[in-house]
């Protein structure tokens, strides 16, 4: 049933190739050991989806943390996330589910054949994360200012409460985990943006596109929930 | 063989997702703005009791749209739909597990400290300094 390495059992669209392998732009590289193209691009979601489970669990733990102290300190988490900017925070949620909007409709492109659209999308994509990042620098750049630090570095003589260091110990590992996701995502972005550009896509092939739309969409997920449990206590 | 072929040539093979027009993604996106604005507006009432509930009820509302709409888990067939599922119960069982032993035993264990009421009695508004604000730049 192996099929030669000339001829494609699925038609012209669907190249025969080692595993790993590329096809030529636009068409389906078929790695011959899944049975069909099918088969490879179902597993290839389940193991994104198991991918992303894992990235769901990592955050989980970081925010059991946060429930177990929020319980143990619930006036000085609220004195805390009051003196966080809610401007800021609100504006790079907006910032975030825009940039999910534009990464759904850059997967819509693509599998419409619109791979000039698609492109557009991905940069705007590109630059909301930028646009994320920069007021984040600004957000942390204050409370290195202030003294509003984990742990130890904690100098902020506005909120004395104990708790109060571990309010911000628990708001940068959380929002510096995911910044650190928001920067692979954005380099995950660009590859499949080059991509894009090259033709290496098409409504045939969008497999790398979808699963890259999929990291994206985690990094909005976590976004969600952080914003009201750090800024709107 | 020739079946396999016919299914997989076909645009509508089953490993594709549901072709549709690009118009749900803007209603899911103004829904989540919408919902954003809604847990601005009722996070900043500091509703006693209900909060901390309403706005986990909201942000798990947009979470769903993003995952049922966005990354189409709605049309994700057999295990790539139950396994993100299955993830989110652990999450809770975790939560719930955690939260369990801290309510009922920790308390027993460590005196529950907390900010003295004096310094509690005036919660400061969003971007004003706290009531006791010491250093104001």
């Amino acid at each position: 049933m192996q099929p030669d390495a000339n001829a494609s059992p699925f038609g012209p669209n669907y190249v025969p190739v080692a595993p790993g392998g590329r096809a030529p732009g636009g068409k389906y590289p078929w790695a011959t050991h899944f049975g069909t193209p099918n088969v490879q691009t179902y597993a290839a979601r389940f193991g994104m989806w198991l991918f992303l489970s894992t990235e769901v669990l990592l955050f989980a733990g970081l925010f059991v943390s946060y429930a177990v102290y929020r319980y143990l300190y619930p006036q000085t988490f609220a004195l805390c996330s009051r003196h966080l900017d809610l401007s800021l925070g609100t504006i790079n949620t907006l910032v975030l589910i825009t940039s999910s909007l534009t990464v759904a409709l850059a997967i819509h492109f693509v599998r419409t054949g619109k791979n000039g659209m698609a492109t557009g999308m991905l940069i705007v994509t590109l630059l909301c994360a930028c646009a994320f990042l920069v007021i984040k620098y600004f957000e942390y750049h204050h409370k290195f200012e202030q003294g509003t630090l984990p742990g130890r570095f904690y100098t902020y003589s506005g909120i004395q409460t104990e708790g109060a260091p571990m309010f911000f110990a628990l708001y940068f590992l959380t929002t510096g985990l995911h910044a650190l996701h928001v920067v692979v995502g954005m380099s995950v972005l660009t590859w499949v943006t080059y991509h894009v550009v090259k033709g290496r896509f098409s409504p045939v092939y969008y497999t790398p596109v979808e699963l890259g739309g999929l990291y994206w969409h985690l990094v909005d997920l976590v976004w969600i929930f952080l914003y009201p449990l750090l800024y709107l206590i | 063989m020739a079946d396999i072929t016919k299914n997989v040539t076909d645009s509508h093979h089953p490993a594709d997702l549901e072709h549709h027009g690009a118009g749900a993604y803007y209603l899911v996106w103004i829904a989540l703005l919408a919902l954003t604005g809604l847990t601005w507006w009722t996070g900043q009432m500091h509703l006693p009791n209900f909060g901390l509930a309403l706005a986990l009820i909201i942000a798990t509302t947009k979470a769903a749209l993003v995952v049922l709409f966005f990354m189409h888990l709605w049309e994700q067939k057999g295990v790539n739909r139950v396994t993100f599922v299955c993830t989110i119960a652990f999450v809770i069982v975790m939560l719930l597990g955690t939260l369990g032993d801290v309510t009922t035993r920790l308390e027993t264990l460590l005196p529950k400290r907390e900010a003295p009421a004096s310094e509690l009695s005036h919660m400061p508004k969003h971007g004003e300094a706290p009531a006791h604000g010491a250093q104001h730049p």
